[in-house]
């Protein structure tokens, strides 16, 4: 009876046009938004590039110049009208910050007084702190090392200058580094799973009754119970179709971006791969039988379209709050959505430890998903819902 | 055989079905008229098991359709009051999809197709998607898939609205060949003389009640009218939903 009900459902959607096109939309989605950020990224992680900045007065300290040089900080005229200017027929972008060394800088180094160098820029400016930063350094370390010298010269160490030694010590690896937008790709993954499913299931639940054969499904000698399984695994086949598709895109795509310049590193092999895959089959079923109780129970094939846009929004809306609020409970891992993303993105990081909270989540989110499917199998007994009343 | 005995059934505060009892004999067609709104599709779906009445039963060959409704709907045929198909199957797919439903299998299953197949001529449009069919052609679909199982009782929600003079012919012949062959026939309509021509036996139902029991001659003697048209606004108190 599954069988019978199972292949008219699968033959029914897979004719849609708009069902098979929403299941790939909903695969492509992932590898090509992680694809988008990550070149992204690489254009601002690569960014150590020549910095022209406006140097007045240049003959007052030639040393200071030469230094910024070497640090791949370059003079060039403001330009008068927008940010580029244009040096050996190319197009270069200016910082615009001015640096200028006071008329009398030469001078007062001599005397060994104060001499000041002003640096005018917007500060509001986005990562112009950055720029500034970078200029600092350059002349701070001229300073350190002027003062060593003359410390030296006077016959005191210049070890007094340095009390205290602060040693940084940077405890991100490259992989915690990209942690952040290898959590996205996660999300990623499971709104694919929900996104490729959202069009099945409005179609053979709210789009049946609206061309009237629910009822008369409803009325042949099967069980709504029958009925609403059969529903259920077409629309799961279809999420899963969207992940399995989703997990191998991502699985090619990887490789051709260059990570590691970014200071990445991520290895998608088979067994990651496979462990995630295996981890969104439940989760496809559980989207499935989700939307499907939400779109039974909508008055119509529009609103039921509405509803399920919501549907859709829950894979990214509950991880984000949770990332937000900073709220940790070991319960969560157990929870359907929260679980898989919560796993997909310790896979990913590499720090998964025990196998437990991802089996035991799966297992949770296939019980729901069946008190979800005999929820709207009784849902299907009463006349509100069969006749959309 | 179908029957109804004594169904009681309120939706919010309106009374749908009053005790409302009939019954329909295997061999026969039993029409149901009654004004819209009268009951007629409520006390249908009672007895398919669709709804549940607050009193009574529904029985179909003396199985109750509130207790075991598998079982009491794997012996009818239903043509419903709004019927959809499904746009992206044949009708070949339609049919037997709803074979399958009634638990035909294999060769019994391809046999009962091609049988329901030919003797509804539809052979020419069986192979083609749903999408585009004539209201005929959707008519004819859902008279196969009503029969395809072989069903001893046949229930038709108002099945020639929409139909042209042809269609509506095939379907009377239909009928009266599946009367020929013993089957319970029962249909509710509002096309007087489509129901004068074809029923054994007419129940008129008018506020959730059975007005009167007959065939269409004794409901007009019992009123002393010439037409059954007449006699059904004498019966029922008003000329409301009659389409002649």
């Amino acid at each position: 009876m599954i069988k019978t009900l199972f292949t008219k459902e699968f033959l029914d959607s897979i004719r849609d046009k708009r069902s098979v096109f929403a299941a790939l939309l909903g695969a492509l989605f992932a590898p090509i938004f992680f694809a988008g950020i990550i070149s992204f990224t690489l254009d601002e992680a690569t960014s150590l590039d020549d910095l022209y900045i406006d140097i007045e007065n240049q003959q007052q300290a030639p040393h200071i110049v030469a230094l910024l040089e070497q640090s791949k900080i370059l003079h060039a005229d403001t330009p008068e009208t927008g940010k580029n200017f244009e040096l050996d027929g190319e197009t270069i972008k200016h910082s615009k910050i001015t640096l200028t060394f006071e008329e009398s800088f030469a001078e007062k180094m001599e005397k060994g007084e104060k001499a000041t160098i002003t640096l005018l820029t917007d500060y509001s400016k986005k990562g112009v702190r950055d720029e500034i930063s970078r200029i600092k350094q350059v002349i701070n370390s001229y300073q350190s090392q002027l003062v060593s010298m003359k410390l030296t010269a006077r016959g005191i160490s210049p070890q007094v200058l340095n009390v205290i030694n602060i040693a940084e010590q940077d405890l991100s690896t490259p992989s915690s580094k990209s942690a952040l937008l290898l959590g996205m790709l996660g999300v990623m993954m499971l709104v694919a799973v929900f996104v490729s499913s959202t069009n099945v299931a409005i179609d053979c639940s709210a789009g049946e009754r609206e061309r009237n054969s629910l009822e008369l499904l409803i009325m042949q000698p099967v069980t709504t119970m029958q009925v609403v399984l059969a529903k259920a695994m077409n629309t799961a086949f279809f999420g899963a179709l969207g992940a399995t598709l989703s997990v191998l895109l991502t699985a090619l795509v990887i490789p051709f971006i260059p990570l590691h310049k970014a200071g990445m590193a991520f290895n998608f092999d088979l067994q990651l791969g496979l462990t995630i895959w295996l981890l969104l089959l439940p989760l496809a079923l559980f989207a499935a039988v989700f939307q499907l109780a939400v779109a039974f129970n909508a008055k119509s094939f529009k609103e039921a379209q509405s509803y399920i846009q919501y549907t859709v929004m829950v894979p990214i809306f509950v991880p984000m709050v949770l990332e937000i609020m900073n709220y940790k409970h070991a319960a969560l891992s157990y929870i359907p959505i929260v679980a898989q993303q919560q796993a997909i993105s310790q896979l990913i990081r590499g720090e998964l430890d025990s196998y437990m909270p991802l089996v035991a989540g799966s297992a949770i989110t296939l019980v729901l998903s069946f008190a979800i499917v005999k929820f709207i199998a009784n849902s299907l007994k009463s006349e509100k819902v069969v006749l959309g009343l | 055989m179908l029957q109804v005995n004594n169904l009681v059934k309120h939706f919010g505060d309106m009374k749908a079905l009053d005790d409302l009892s009939f019954s329909a004999e295997d061999g026969q067609i039993t029409g149901i008229l009654g004004p819209n709104g009268a009951g007629k599709t409520t006390a249908l779906r009672v007895l398919y098991g669709l709804l549940k009445p607050e009193q009574g039963v529904g029985l179909i060959n003396g199985v109750d359709s509130q207790i075991s409704p598998q079982l009491a709907r794997k012996e009818i045929g239903i043509f419903p009051d709004k019927f959809g198909l499904y746009e992206r199957l044949t009708a070949r797919e339609q049919i037997a999809y709803f074979a399958g439903l009634h638990g035909l299998k294999g060769a019994e299953k391809e046999q009962a197709l091609n049988d329901v197949i030919e003797k509804l001529d539809i052979a020419d449009i069986a192979d083609r998607r749903c999408a585009g069919f004539s209201q005929g052609q959707r008519m004819k679909v859902i008279i196969a898939q009503a029969l395809v199982h072989k069903p001893k009782n046949l229930i038709l929600d108002e099945p020639t609205r929409g139909l042209d003079v042809m269609s509506t012919r095939i379907l009377r012949d239909i009928l009266l060949e599946l009367k020929q062959q013993g089957t319970c026939i029962l249909f509710s309509s509002h096309v007087m003389q489509e129901v004068a021509a074809l029923c054994d036996k007419v129940i008129v139902v008018a506020n959730g009640k059975v007005a009167a029991v007959g065939t269409p001659q004794e409901l007009c003697e019992q009123t002393g009218k010439t037409e059954l048209e007449e006699a059904f606004v004498a019966l029922i108190g008003s000329d409301e939903g009659i389409a002649a």
